[in-house]
């Protein structure tokens, strides 16, 4: 099923730009594209611009203020996750490596939380919008620290030991969730709803300063990470194999590590956790157009976002006027994926191909 | 950059937990060697292939590459100088033969584009390692002969540049594994050719045949002790197998510069 890269890229683009707009317009308050250039238009300071009505404030605001960033964030969040899992599943050299499952995203998680018990203590100098800032920056640390745990159990001899890898994953995501048993155990029942959002996720705390601090903490290092698929690429023959090659792999690790506990992190931070679209993104991606990183790292990027895009659509749609925690749709969706994949895993080892 | 030798071997020693590995060696290989090491299982031959090509260093003594210390190399310098096939090299993901064999010019450009002088050397390699029929295959889904000569191919494309052979170093740990007889003298056509070029080479064979046949110097290893080390047909006689394998081998002269190695009669 292999297809012509420029093909899949094309075919990405316009499915892009159409989730986009689909998930712009709809909701459980309908905008059409008319309303939508009239709105825009008058943000940008035209007002009445080809005869359009201005449309009602209220559109307005649902649009500009709570359906436009959920729609950018969702973006955002959709190219970190599928950044991060192709890089990370390069790093471990194993394609079964998702950041939920690994401790990754869970550490981001647990730093998160730990920030919101101790600024309820410090409250009068932790300000919301200071939170805004503290809460992905500890995130990132707290998913620098786990991929490295994770890293430094798993990792013998240049191979990535699958069992061990996925057994500290375990630990630490049963770490996390006793933290968040715990707070759950104490915790009213508004405050019960907010940590389903940790373990869930979901993109309702969007606003435009949450897209401002993500698109820096994703885009800026996106960038970076382009210019590593074909040491990526190099990188999948071993540690000795690749440093024979003239690759400077403790770099190449660090960079990884670094790299995909910013995007993770940040996530995590202003979205919760969301699952299997760090693992299912890249797995399609090689599926259509082959393994090599130079390819894989933005088709992961560009197809991360489109998941996201319909699983927010979805989750907004199927129970509107209420709204589903994103997690759902994506691990109910991830989870079969997977198990296929486990499946089809065991029959390449059954018959060596 | 005078150096006398290629590569010099000071009193090299590498420990794991307190057992040595490879105890007190010392030698000096020549520009334009033809070099085996041979000895038996756990003698210390791929420890040795991993402290002279620069990864691991040693627990004691110095390894100088063209004068300078191989640790001390820049190691993208080092691997336009010298490359090295590692036994057997599983890949998680379907790359295509082709991608890894292009992946040996990474040392010349970084973004894995080929110019056309690049693309014509690796087909020379697809061909001498009767690769064509495989090329759009994943590499995955090959048999352990084929894996193997993708990965020589990948090894030779690493080495070749416009400046010649000299001064350069290929080493190759037990390059004839899961190979038929003919890929091997294909291998080992293209091995004796590159070295009348210039290029040094230091192979690890169990195939003593192989090794009295083609190399013209043999370090002889065991227990991670050099025990003997010189010219092929010095060190081939009676005793030093005896002596190294622990076993009775024939040693017969087939002609001035050529021995062959025969099991001596064995009653059942």
């Amino acid at each position: 099923m292999m297809f012509d890269k420029k093909v899949f890229f094309l075919l990405l683009a316009i499915i892009f730009v159409v989730m986009f707009f689909t998930t712009a317009f709809l909701g459980p308050l309908k905008i059409s594209l008319i309303e939508m250039i009239g709105i825009v238009s008058s943000k940008m300071g035209f007002s009445g611009v080809l005869g359009i009505d201005h449309p009602s404030m209220v559109k307005e605001a649902v649009f500009w203020n709570i359906r436009l960033p959920r729609v950018f964030l969702g973006i955002l969040v959709g190219i970190a996750l599928g950044t991060s899992g192709a890089i990370l599943q390069g790093l471990f050299r194993n394609p079964l490596v998702d950041p939920g499952f690994i401790g990754v995203s869970s550490g981001a998680a647990l730093a998160a939380l730990l920030v919101i018990m101790f600024s309820g203590l410090f409250n009068h100098l932790i300000t919301p919008s200071l939170l805004l800032y503290v809460m992905p920056v500890c995130a990132m640390i707290g998913s620098i620290i786990t991929t490295l745990l994770v890293f430094k159990i798993s990792v013998m001899e240049n191979k990535t030991n699958i069992m061990m890898m996925l057994l500290s994953g375990i630990a630490i995501n049963a770490l996390v969730g006793s933290i968040i048993g715990l707070l759950v155990f104490s915790s009213d029942d508004q405050q019960l709803r907010s940590f389903t959002f940790w373990t869930l996720g979901g993109l309702d705390r969007a606003s435009w300063e949450v897209v401002g601090i993500a698109s820096t903490f994703i885009l800026l290092p996106l960038f970076s990470i382009y210019s590593l698929g074909n040491p990526l690429d190099i990188f999948m023959l071993g540690d000795s194999e690749s440093s024979f090659l003239g690759l400077d792999v403790e770099a190449l690790k660090r960079k990884i590590i670094l790299f995909s506990a910013l995007m993770v992190g940040v996530s995590v931070a202003f979205c919760g956790m969301i699952g299997f679209v760090g693992l299912v993104t890249p797995h399609l991606v090689r599926l259509f157009i082959g393994p090599s990183h130079k390819f894989l790292v933005p088709g992961s990027a560009l197809l991360g976002a489109i998941i996201l895009l319909c699983s927010d659509l979805l989750s907004r749609v199927i129970v509107a006027p209420a709204q589903l925690p994103i997690g759902i749709i994506t691990s109910s969706l991830g989870s079969p994926f997977f198990i296929y994949l486990l499946i089809s895993q065991k029959k390449k080892v059954k018959y060596g191909f | 950059m005078g150096s006398k030798y290629l590569l010099e071997i000071e009193s090299v020693s590498y420990k794991v937990n307190d057992s040595f590995i490879n105890d007190g060696i010392s030698l000096n290989i020549n520009y334009g060697d033809l070099v085996s090491i041979v000895g038996p299982n756990g003698s210390g031959k791929s420890t040795l292939v991993r402290l002279i090509s620069g990864d691991v260093a040693p627990t004691a003594g110095n390894i100088l590459f063209l004068n300078k210390s191989i640790n001390n190399w820049d190691i993208n310098s080092l691997a336009k100088k010298r490359a090295v096939l590692s036994q057997s090299m599983p890949l998680s993901f379907p790359f295509s033969v082709f991608d890894i064999i292009t992946m040996g010019r990474f040392p010349y450009n970084k973004e894995g584009k080929l110019n056309s002088e690049e693309m014509d050397h690796c087909y020379f390699l697809i061909e001498t390692f009767d690769l064509k029929n495989l090329i759009y295959r994943t590499y995955t889904s090959l048999s352990g002969g084929e894996q193997q000569r993708v990965q020589l191919a990948r090894s030779f494309a690493q080495i070749w540049n416009d400046d010649g052979y000299d001064k350069k170093l290929i080493i190759l740990d037990e390059p004839t594994n899961n190979l038929d007889i003919k890929h091997q003298l294909a291998l080992f056509d293209l091995i004796v050719k590159l070295n009348k070029k210039g290029l040094t080479v230091i192979i690890v064979l169990h195939d003593l045949n192989h090794a009295i046949f083609y190399s013209k110097t043999t370090i002889m290893l065991k227990d991670g002790k050099l025990k003997y080390y010189g010219s092929t047909l010095d060190t081939f006689n009676e005793n030093n197998l005896q002596n190294i394998f622990d076993v009775n081998l024939q040693v017969h002269s087939v002609n001035d510069n050529h021995k062959t190695v025969v099991l001596k009669d064995r009653s059942y």
